[in-house]
């Protein structure tokens, strides 16, 4: 019957126990993202001269009304151009890498070259740079959460030190 | 401004105000979309750069066993289908229904191009026992090198896979512009299938250099 007693206790300790490492993060994150958002309004409100949580709306247009798009359609040398600007600069990658550089900066040029080329893509391309802001907003914030993603893996990756002998694994990577 | 003064064709969805806020919505939506695809490829890039960091040398190695002129061609094949399509999407908004499909054919051809070439990369890898796996053998390669070209085959089959599921969704949109599904009012349809195509172009600009390349 102890036993029985113990394993249940057991158990329920370690589902409290989960329930908490699941769940702090996760209302830890909401909180957080309430507070951010308020605290935002309210800065932006204050910044504009409006007072906080009312919504302006411009009287003379109604709310209603479809905003005029303006979709204005972009002219074929725009395209041909970029396409050809993306061809030179995949010869500069592969010209790049011939050079024979040292591993770091190769990779340093090699992601300098293709950020520029991603960026010709992204802009004309995919219309982000005549398009809707909150096409930007949606790039911008992912772009965003992978660089949170690299670089907190990187630093704890780069830092840590335990455990690695052992298995014969590089502590830090020779450059 | 009473509902009916606004022009609501039939093919605007009843809980949209209008034909604009239906197309803006629909490229809303591929954007986040497109926004959840970068984050779902930066998995694989992060296994890349964390394994890298720990094995140099195999990634030294290995990036000498890919074949750059073949990766370069490939490049240069999807840059030039982005080109096709982004002209497509154009010829779609100015409602030049024929120059659509015909840019559209040239797209998927190019796309299948990308595929042969890749599939030859493959054959040859899997050929001189590349694929990790029970037959990987590991000839000049240092330690793990199943590590490298497990992380090759993912993200290139990943991309092919899109590259796949693109091809797919061209012959859709063909099919929809035969029928007349297609014109200058409604675009948003190519548009976001060029905004798709784009990025599997702009995974592409990444994995080359950083697979074939960087060493």
């Amino acid at each position: 019957m102890e036993i029985l007693l113990n394993i249940l206790v057991l158990f329920g300790l370690l589902s409290v126990g989960l329930c908490f490492i699941v769940l702090l993060p996760t209302v830890g994150q909401v909180i957080m993202a309430v507070f951010a958002t308020v605290f935002t309004e309210k800065a932006v409100s204050n910044f504009r001269g409006v007072e906080s949580g009312t919504v302006q709306r411009k009287a003379s247009v109604p709310v209603d009304t479809p905003k005029p798009e303006g979709h204005v359609v972009t002219p074929v040398w725009v395209y041909v151009v970029t396409y050809l600007v993306l061809l030179v600069l995949t010869g500069v990658t592969v010209g790049v890498s011939e050079l024979g550089m040292v591993q770091r900066k190769a990779i340093i040029a090699a992601v300098i070259v293709a950020s520029m080329k991603a960026g010709l893509v992204i802009a004309w391309f995919m219309h982000v740079k005549d398009g809707p802001r909150m096409h930007r907003l949606i790039l911008v914030t992912s772009t965003f959460f992978v660089l949170i993603f690299v670089t907190l893996t990187m630093a704890d990756l780069s830092t840590r030190t335990w455990g690695l002998e052992e298995q014969n694994l590089p502590t830090i990577a020779p450059s | 401004m009473s509902e009916d003064s606004v022009e609501r064709p039939a093919w605007v969805e009843p809980f949209f105000h209008s034909a604009d806020q239906q197309r803006s919505a629909a490229s809303l939506g591929m954007w986040l979309f497109l926004g959840q695809e970068i984050l779902f490829f930066s998995g694989l890039f992060m296994a890349y750069i964390a394994y890298r960091w720990m094995y140099p040398d195999t990634w030294l190695a290995g990036a000498d066993l890919l074949n750059k002129q073949l990766g370069a061609l490939n490049t240069v094949v999807l840059l030039t289908s982005s080109l096709t399509m982004a002209l497509a999407v154009r010829a779609t908004e100015l409602g030049e229904i024929s120059k659509v499909i015909r840019h559209l054919w040239a797209t998927i051809g190019l796309g299948v191009v990308f595929l042969v070439i890749k599939s030859v990369e493959y054959s040859h890898k899997i050929h001189e026992g590349m694929l990790p796996g029970f037959h990987f053998s590991s000839d000049g390669l240092e330690n793990n090198g199943g590590l490298f070209f497990g992380i090759y085959f993912a993200l290139t089959g990943l991309h092919a896979l899109h590259v796949i599921i693109g091809l797919g969704l061209m012959g859709w949109l063909i099919a929809r512009c035969k029928k007349g599904l297609v014109n200058e009012e409604r675009y948003v349809l190519a548009e976001n299938i060029g905004l798709y195509w784009h990025l599997v172009d702009l995974v592409w600009i990444f994995l080359f250099p950083m697979l074939y390349l960087v060493r």
